[in-house]
């Protein structure tokens, strides 16, 4: 019996903490009217984790990705930026992107990997985006990665 | 008078409090929300926290283990960086910058030691310039392989990762004694 204990103590105690994010792609069309969209953090701890939401957008610089603040012509509308996932559960995130031409914009979740008063805190990051195209969604972020040369 | 009577019975029995507290009270409405997740990330950390050891300047092992299922890619990154290129560990106001700190990590597909956290791979994405450590490829297969540009990618890695100061011995003169803290943040990019 105290060997089960002490494998249970000692598994509690390994898995600090875990997410997952999805879609981490997405496509679509731009339109007259903003472009809705939707990702899910998952939280497979036992804990509540708190997840804080920021909004980037990927540019291509001399060939390389960098994804850095919106652009102007961007707009984005997050319904909520912050939230506490349940433990083993799950929270969609609703938001609104309207671009004037192709975009690429990116959502990161953070989350806190495990908080530690005497040494290293660690902080996690997922990423979902929307790769949005004037013409169709089609294909769009295979084609605005070539158009970004980024493939 | 029937009438009116029927209707005035018929509006306290939709407008009295009461009437509306027992609906509420007994009403339970379930909503399913459904969000197609045709792709999906997974980050965990495990084997606790990282902590210095005093005497060899090195951490504990910790482990990040990431899964993904995702379409065609071209890579799929660990970056790990500090919250700052001068102060990366901080007691009060001495610092360790970020340049004095390495990670010493082992991937599937590949591994890396000595090299300091003063990286800067202009990525973005919050990932620091000047306090960043190695880029981890976590998609790159123990043989080699690296993700499909053109099919489904579905795969796991689980990295081993520590931290240590460099050149401890003589550094650890030269700062002052204290628990020093700080954040290390971590993310997979995948584009």
């Amino acid at each position: 019996m105290k060997i089960l204990i002490l494998a249970a103590i000692s598994f509690v105690g390994v898995v600090a903490s875990a997410q997952t994010v999805g879609p981490v792609f997405l496509e679509g069309k731009i339109g007259k009217k903003p472009f809705k969209g939707q990702f899910l953090v998952e939280n497979s701890t036992v804990h509540p984790m708190p997840v804080v939401i920021e909004a980037k957008q990927l540019q291509a610089v001399d060939g390389k990705p960098v994804f850095g603040a919106l652009l102007p012509g961007t707009v984005v509308s997050l319904k909520d930026s912050s939230a506490v996932v349940s433990p083993r559960s799950s929270r969609v995130f609703d938001y609104e992107v309207r671009c004037e031409k192709n975009c690429v914009v990116t959502f990161l979740a953070g989350m806190s990997g495990g908080k530690n008063p005497q040494g290293i805190n660690i902080r996690l990051w997922l990423m979902s985006s929307a790769f949005l195209c004037s013409d169709s969604a089609k294909n769009c972020r295979t084609r605005t990665k070539k158009a970004m040369g980024l493939e | 008078m029937k009438k009116f009577s029927a209707l005035l019975i018929a509006a306290l029995v939709l407008f009295v409090p009461g009437a509306n507290a027992q609906l509420a009270t007994g009403s339970s409405i379930s909503v399913s929300v459904v969000v197609n997740v045709t792709s999906s990330i997974t980050l965990s950390t495990s084997g606790g926290s990282l902590n210095f050891d005093g005497t060899t300047g090195t951490t504990n092992n910790i482990a990040f283990a990431t899964s993904w299922s995702l379409g065609p890619t071209t890579s799929i990154k660990l970056y790990t960086w500090f919250s700052s290129p001068t102060a990366a560990l901080s007691t009060g106001p001495a610092n360790i910058p970020a340049s004095q700190i390495a990670a010493t990590f082992q991937s599937p597909g590949t591994s890396g030691s000595g090299t300091p956290c003063n990286q800067a791979f202009g990525v973005g994405n919050g990932v620091i310039d000047g306090a960043s450590c190695s880029v981890i490829d976590v998609g790159r297969g123990s043989d080699g392989s690296t993700p499909n540009p053109a099919g489904n990618n579905n795969g796991s890695a689980n990295v081993t990762y520590s931290l240590s100061i460099l050149n401890f011995p003589t550094y650890k003169t030269t700062i002052g004694a204290g628990a020093y803290t700080g954040t290390l943040s971590a993310i997979v990019i995948s584009i």
